[in-house]
């Protein structure tokens, strides 16, 4: 059983020997997703600068710390779709990237970045 | 139970801190790094009991963390918890060799982490029974070594203990396991040593043997487990195997390079027998680790058959 957000929170309900941990749990989430608007905006200035660039190495580390960042956590506040796109971002833009390898690195980019909007208008 | 997490993601600290303390874990501690970690771990008078990392941090990662707390004297058999996004197998193996007890995948498992948390706590338990009582300044006795007794193997690379042994394969998941194979050393003359030569130089001559073992496995990024009684387990990717077909002979050539000192010493050279090889099979599938049990049995047998082993003396 992996603990996800909106899970918890409606097991809060039946069970109040969890409600300590779901009021945590609530103020980690507020506190992720004020941060996620700021990597959104990194994110996309980062594939900005490749474009201008080309794929350099920080840039790309720059793209695969980010994703590694939020996949760890957004599984655990009810996000997992997230989770799992943060994961593939962050694995593709882990290994050398030329040509089509780039195209697809850079549009799963672009959806991870539509999911971290999907979760802000939806919080 | 004392309990340090270390994440440089401090989202998933919290929330890991969170899940644990609703376990009941009441006594739980963070650090953001590497460096945090060793800093709170050299100024704590009172030891953690328990250590879980991540491995993908900037700077000094888990792994090499892992292998620093594990170098330190007070945490020679604390359980080492990884903690991390990445599971192939070249971290996996990484992570057991630097010392690493147990390896659990994000994102959090609700279930898995109680489950593998209640073992190692069962562990710490009884390890803490298991300790001496405090020496009085009339009775400095040494504890003696049994020849069953498990020997602490930590300052030989590639060794681990047969519980961590058991959860690489697990953590390798079911259809990785199949990959593996285990391998038996036995030192035939195990039980003349311990009687003639006492437990402490057993305890010596088991740890040179799993040194040269160490030294065979390496290339081979093999692991290696000391089960009791002169015992060995070795695991090894399937696929390095066809370079191991001739263990013996190597490990019987680095164990003579100890024959001149062991002479000088008059101590018994050990005399070494490698098993043939027992492969992860489909019906291992629901439990890898029997694997290991299945080897052991077999390496313990007292009339095992002499054609399944490739024997040598150094000497």
């Amino acid at each position: 059983m992996t603990l996800r957000g909106d899970e918890v929170v409606s097991r809060s309900i039946s069970d109040p020997s969890h409600a300590d941990l779901q009021a945590t749990l609530a103020g980690i989430r507020s506190g992720f997703l004020d941060r996620l608007g700021d990597r959104l905006l990194e994110v996309e200035a980062l594939l900005i600068a490749i474009d201008r660039d080309g794929p350099t190495e920080e840039l790309m580390n720059g793209i695969a710390s980010r994703a590694h960042k939020t996949a760890g956590v957004a599984p655990s506040l009810g996000l997992p779709d997230l989770g799992a796109l943060a994961r593939d971002v962050e694995v593709i833009w882990s290994r050398p990237l030329s040509g089509k390898d780039l195209v697809a690195a850079k549009t799963l980019t672009e959806a991870f970045l539509d999911e971290i909007e999907r979760a802000l208008d939806e919080s | 139970m004392k309990i340090l997490a270390v994440d440089d993601d401090l989202d998933f600290l919290a929330v890991f801190a969170a899940v644990l303390r609703s376990f009941g874990y009441s006594d739980v501690e963070t650090a953001g790094s590497g460096v945090e970690a060793l800093a709170k771990i050299r100024q704590d008078p009172i030891p953690y009991d328990c250590l879980i990392l991540d491995i993908q941090m900037p700077g000094m990662d888990g792994i090499d963390l892992c292998g620093r707390i594990r170098a330190m004297a007070p945490y020679r058999n604390t359980p080492i918890v990884m903690n991390t996004i990445v599971n192939d197998r070249s971290h996996i193996i990484r992570a057991f060799a630097a010392g690493a007890t147990d390896y659990l995948t994000k994102p959090i498992d609700e279930l898995e982490i109680r489950t593998r948390l209640s073992v190692i706590e069962t562990l710490v338990w009884e390890r803490r029974r298991a300790l001496p009582p405090a020496k009085s300044a009339a009775a400095p006795a040494a504890p003696t070594v049994g020849f069953m007794d498990s020997i602490p193997m930590k300052r030989v690379d590639c060794a681990i203990d047969l519980f961590a042994m058991g959860n690489y394969l697990k953590t390798l998941g079911m259809f990785r396991a199949l990959s593996i194979s285990v391998l038996t050393v036995r030192v035939s003359n195990a039980r003349r040593i311990h009687e003639l030569e006492g437990g402490s130089v057993f305890t010596e001559v088991m740890i040179d043997v799993a040194m040269c073992l160490s030294d065979c496995l390496k290339p081979r990024s093999g692991l290696v487990a000391y089960a009791g009684g002169g015992i060995f387990v070795c695991l090894l990717s399937s696929a390095d195997l066809q370079a191991s077909d001739n263990l013996c002979t190597e490990l019987t050539q680095y164990l003579s390079e100890f024959e001149a000192v062991y002479g000088d010493l008059d101590i018994i050279m050990p005399e070494v027998s490698v098993s043939s090889v027992i492969r992860c099979r489909a019906t291992n599938l629901r439990s890898p680790t029997k694997i290991i049990d299945e080897a052991i049995a077999t390496a313990r047998l007292p009339d095992s058959d002499a054609a399944r082993w490739a024997t040598m003396s150094a000497s």
